[in-house]
């Protein structure tokens, strides 16, 4: 193993019982205390890339398999006096070590672990300047302890980010329209590109769209601002004073993209740097998107409206939390995401079974038709006592 | 209690800082770890007087003075999970009364669920014989 150097511990107790650690040559090994008699107390080292430390610090595997499935197959068992400095060390197959040295199933870290190169504000605002683009992080709270995040919600987050910022370059040019597509020009300008990934807890970066030219223009600065200036507005009690400046398309792009954070059961923080000038960061805590939500829909009046209905239960999906509700009078379907205080009367119900559910109904517009059609949010169910 | 503090007497060769400020006297309930039942001196032998390596830092060095206490016996178990060299140890329960020595809490802290979050280094003052507190119990 050579000369160790402890890493990293996980447990202490009496010192280091559960520990990484690397050696001159830079391995890496996972140390365990696995017994002791009157004389001597018991390590045994596991081998392990710093990936697959990185996998057992995060949770993802447990910690026993670390032990028994070493990457070469082989662990080092040290033998320390207790009263003396000798030592033994043994390598031995991990095959061949009891079973009691093993910790249980079921144990596992589940410590922080970025998995992606830490966020830098400032280094990130330097190679905004030096690209001559606009870049902006868009940090959520991930559900995993590594720099990971599902990919369905990622990329509907993302698309309702650019959609968003769309609709809000059509209020920094006046040019508001509530149907049909948004205007070429527009987009032209607005076009966003994934532009990487940091550890912050989970942020994703975008930036301005690659064009042949060597300044920017100023809108998808000013698009972003919107979006930040609406984030702010949360937390200073401006929000319904500055929704009241947004078209009902705009409205409608920032609800969608409150309601995805309210899904995820996560704030937002966005970090604007562009080529020039100062960059700016705003944060919104999980209680102000559910605030900032309230007042979305207020401001949207009649487009969203509260209805009961009363049908089938056709599908219920617990890990995406969606419904699908038939009402057989009207022979019409109602399908969608349910609300966070919904989400426990969901459980246990009966596929087949009739209940009476309170539904919130949203005009949404297509992103390229620009047609209207209506998005359902399960607020409440409960059993029909006919059925 | 900044009187009890300032009053105690440490064993001889502690570092200087150490215990840290923020180690505090308490009258609490404790779980240690042992071999013997009843409790024997083995069981009672601080890091820094067994065969360790160096310290890092100060702090670090400064634990090596002191011995681990869980104040939530949930923590055993878990402790126990973890850690195989545990499971065949057994568990004593002990009442630590201020004039017994300092605490801190040091624990384990994980993202979703906190675990052996009750963990304690317990500086044990000069002359009390910590082993006298504890008695083996089933949990």
């Amino acid at each position: 193993m050579g000369r160790l150097t402890i890493n990293e511990i996980y447990v202490r107790y009496d010192g280091p019982r559960l520990f990484s650690c690397v050696n001159e040559s830079g391995g890496y090994f996972l140390g365990l205390f696995v017994e002791e008699d009157d004389n001597d107390e018991v390590f045994v080292f596991a081998p392990a890339s710093s990936d697959r430390l990185n996998a057992v610090r995060s949770g993802q595997m447990p910690l026993r398999h670390a032990f028994e499935a070493p990457l070469d197959g082989g662990v080092f068992v040290v033998r320390s006096s207790k009263t003396g400095l000798e030592t033994s060390t043994e390598r031995r197959r991990a095959g061949d070590i009891p079973t009691d040295w093993l910790p249980d199933a079921a144990a596992r870290l589940n410590l922080e672990t970025p998995t992606a190169a830490p966020l830098d504000v400032e280094q990130l605002e330097a190679e905004a300047r030096s690209i001559g683009r606009t870049i902006a992080v868009f940090e959520l709270d991930g559900p995993w302890t590594t720099t990971e995040f599902p990919l369905r919600p990622l990329g509907e987050v993302m698309r309702t980010i650019q959609d968003s910022i769309d609709s809000f370059a059509q209020v920094v040019t006046n040019n508001q329209t509530n149907r049909g597509a948004i205007q070429r020009e527009i987009l032209d300008e607005t076009e966003l590109t994934f532009y990487g990934q940091r550890a912050a807890s989970f942020a994703f970066l975008v930036a301005s769209a690659p064009r042949d030219r060597l300044f920017e223009s100023d809108l998808v600065k000013r698009s972003l601002s919107e979006l930040t200036t609406l984030i702010d507005a949360a937390s200073s009690g401006t929000l319904e004073e500055t929704l009241g400046r947004l078209h009902p398309r705009a409205l409608s792009k920032y609800r969608d993209l409150l309601e995805q954070l309210d899904d995820l059961e996560s704030g937002l923080t966005a970090i604007v740097s562009p080529p020039t000038g100062q960059g700016t960061r705003s944060t919104l805590t999980l209680d102000g998107v559910r605030d900032s939500l309230e007042l979305v829909r207020s401001s949207l009046g009649p487009d969203v409206e509260q209805v009961t209905i009363e049908g089938q239960l056709i599908g219920v999906n617990a890990r995406t939390w969606s419904f699908e509700l038939l009402d057989e009078r009207a022979d019409r379907r109602y399908s969608g995401k349910t609300v966070d205080r919904a989400r426990a009367q969901l459980l246990g119900l009966t596929i087949g079974h009739r209940y009476r559910a309170q539904l919130l109904s949203e005009t949404e517009l297509l992103p390229v038709t620009g047609e209207i059609h209506h998005k359902y949010r399960l607020v409440e169910i409960a059993p029909l006592h006919s059925s | 209690m900044a009187e009890v503090v300032s009053s105690y007497r440490w064993p001889e060769g502690i570092p200087p800082g150490c215990p840290p400020p923020d180690a505090q006297p308490a009258a609490i309930d404790a779980y240690r770890l042992v071999s013997k039942d009843p409790p024997s001196d083995t069981d009672f032998v601080r890091p820094i007087d067994k065969p360790h390596e160096p310290a890092e830092t100060a702090e670090e060095e400064c634990s090596l003075y002191a011995l681990s206490v869980f104040t939530d016996p949930a923590d055993v178990d878990l402790a126990q999970q973890f850690i195989p060299g545990f499971k065949k140890k057994l568990v004593a329960l002990g009442h630590i009364e201020p004039e017994h020595g300092v605490l801190r809490l040091v624990p384990l802290s994980l993202k979703d669920r906190p675990i052996l979050h009750s963990h304690r280094d317990w500086w044990v003052t000069h002359g009390f014989d910590a082993k006298t507190t504890f008695a083996v119990v089933t949990l």
